[in-house]
């Protein structure tokens, strides 16, 4: 794919993340746009494309962010590495195994960022029911935008042809 | 040929008679001719009347629903009019209401050299992600606005600039996992460290355990102000912070802990004041001024 229709996809998914998403919260939680796209992305086009893509979002949202570089972009790397392990499974003619791996890397995303804002001094509790608010919430609401950014995508890479992977669940 | 003229001397006839008696109606001497004829023509009256009055009732309500038409189009584009304008004045009048508090903010704490030292901002963005809690806002650096700047709205603290650019910085606002702001409970003067988290809950850790025979050192409905001590990150001391809404104690049951309800919507933040510089020493001097305790 031409890096800079790549680039110019990315930057928009960053861009309506950091306007529109904080619009759409859930309490304190809100969808993770880019982690969608990554796992989307991966999906449809193979892991090392899915970790090329968590690679360029992660820094792009590193520069909107105070926070030391890699906040974004580790665990969104970490998240995009689900993908290395659903693929086994991706041909398995299974409906859930999408919605199944948005979820962990969902859940391996805040698991890895909460790491990374402890390293950094910051305050996240570890009660069961904290990590439950934290990541449970973000959990649904990725799962409720992900048809909105998987549909756009795999049209995507059906216009630019090239390899694809298959997801039991396709027209 | 006779008989068409006899028909025009009575047709003749019947137009001086008609004549005669509208000329001479007023003599009573007649007046019983009149009557008769009166009745006679009155309902080839009643008839030409109602023709004539119905054909102008139908032209005059042609032309009226035209004009009612044209009328109702302008008084529907009068109103999306004002609409538009009501809409404009009710973000105006908030806008307003943000900006006298901020206003107000300035006046009540002129002990603590705000004034002159502060800017106002405009809130333009926030974090990408859900987790970390900060904001964009448009001035920097060059504004006078340096890195650890504390920044008020009117109700209370919002945060800090953790990192300033030419013309905007970041705000890390008080609810930021990373947050550590020196705060005191107002009513027992107890200490402590407000701290955020992911989920945008902020608590006061570490508060010590109440002392038989003593007031408590925290309780429910307890307003929490900033210290003003270098423990944290350092602020003015006596900017309103929020309200405790629940205690519990620490896992450790060493300390208590206090969920604090901020007074700042951060949510709906559109203009912040940064404050530039302030005198510390003024600041400590008024220790019972609680400059917003409204909640």
């Amino acid at each position: 794919m031409n890096p800079y229709a790549t680039f110019a996809i990315l930057l928009s998914i960053v861009w309506a993340q950091q306007a529109l998403m904080p619009h759409t919260a859930l309490g304190s939680a809100a969808p993770f746009l880019p982690l969608i796209a990554v796992v989307c992305w991966g999906l449809l086009r193979g892991p090392n494309a899915g970790l090329a893509w968590a690679l360029i979002a992660g820094l792009m949202l590193d520069q909107l962010s105070p926070s030391p570089v890699g906040m974004y972009t580790l665990p969104l790397v970490v998240g995009a590495g689900v993908l290395l392990i659903g693929r086994r499974v991706l041909f398995s003619q299974n409906v859930v195994v999408p919605a199944a791996l948005v979820s962990i890397a969902t859940l391996v995303y805040v698991i890895a960022q909460e790491t990374l804002i402890r390293g950094d001094g910051g305050h996240v509790p570890w009660a069961l029911e904290t990590q439950f608010a934290l990541i449970a919430p973000r959990i649904v609401l990725n799962l409720l935008w992900f048809p909105a950014i998987f549909f756009p995508l795999r049209a995507l890479a059906r216009r630019i042809g090239g390899p694809r992977i298959g997801l039991g669940w396709e027209g | 040929m006779r008989k068409r003229n006899d028909r025009q001397v009575l047709l003749l006839s019947l137009v001086l008679l008609g004549a005669s008696v509208s000329i001479f109606g007023g003599f009573s001497g007649i007046a019983p001719l009149s009557e008769a004829i009166g009745r006679v023509m009155a309902p080839v009256d009643g008839l030409s009347d109602g023709l004539f009055r119905t054909a102008g009732d139908t032209l005059g309500g042609t032309r009226n629903a035209r004009e009612l038409r044209v009328r109702v189009a302008a008084l529907e584009a009068e109103l999306a009019a004002l609409e538009v304008n009501a809409a404009k004045l009710g973000d105006v009048t908030s806008e307003n209401e943000r900006l006298r508090q901020l206003l107000d903010f300035r006046t009540t704490r002129v002990d603590l050299d705000l004034v002159g030292s502060s800017v106002v901002a405009a809130a333009i963005g926030q974090e990408p992600g859900s987790l970390l809690h900060t904001l964009w806002i448009d001035v920097g650096e060059d504004n006078g606005a340096p890195n650890g700047a504390p920044v008020v709205v009117g109700h209370g603290l919002v945060g800090r600039i953790v990192r300033a650019y030419g013309t905007s910085s970041h705000v890390r606002l008080l609810t930021d996992p990373n947050s550590k702001i020196g705060v005191r409970i107002e009513r027992s003067r107890a200490t402590g460290m407000l701290v955020g988290s992911p989920t945008g809950e902020m608590t006061i850790d570490y508060i010590p355990q109440d002392i038989a025979g003593r007031d408590s050192m925290v309780e429910v409905g307890d307003l929490v102000f900033t210290s003003g001590l270098a423990d944290g990150a350092h602020v003015p001391r006596m900017i309103p912070v929020g309200q405790v809404v629940e205690v519990r104690q620490s896992d450790e049951k060493t300390a208590q802990v206090a969920v604090v309800r901020p007074h700042v919507d951060f949510g709906s933040l559109e203009q912040v004041l940064v404050v530039t510089d302030w005198d510390p020493a003024s600041s400590t001097a008024d220790d019972g001024a609680a400059p917003d305790e409204d909640v």
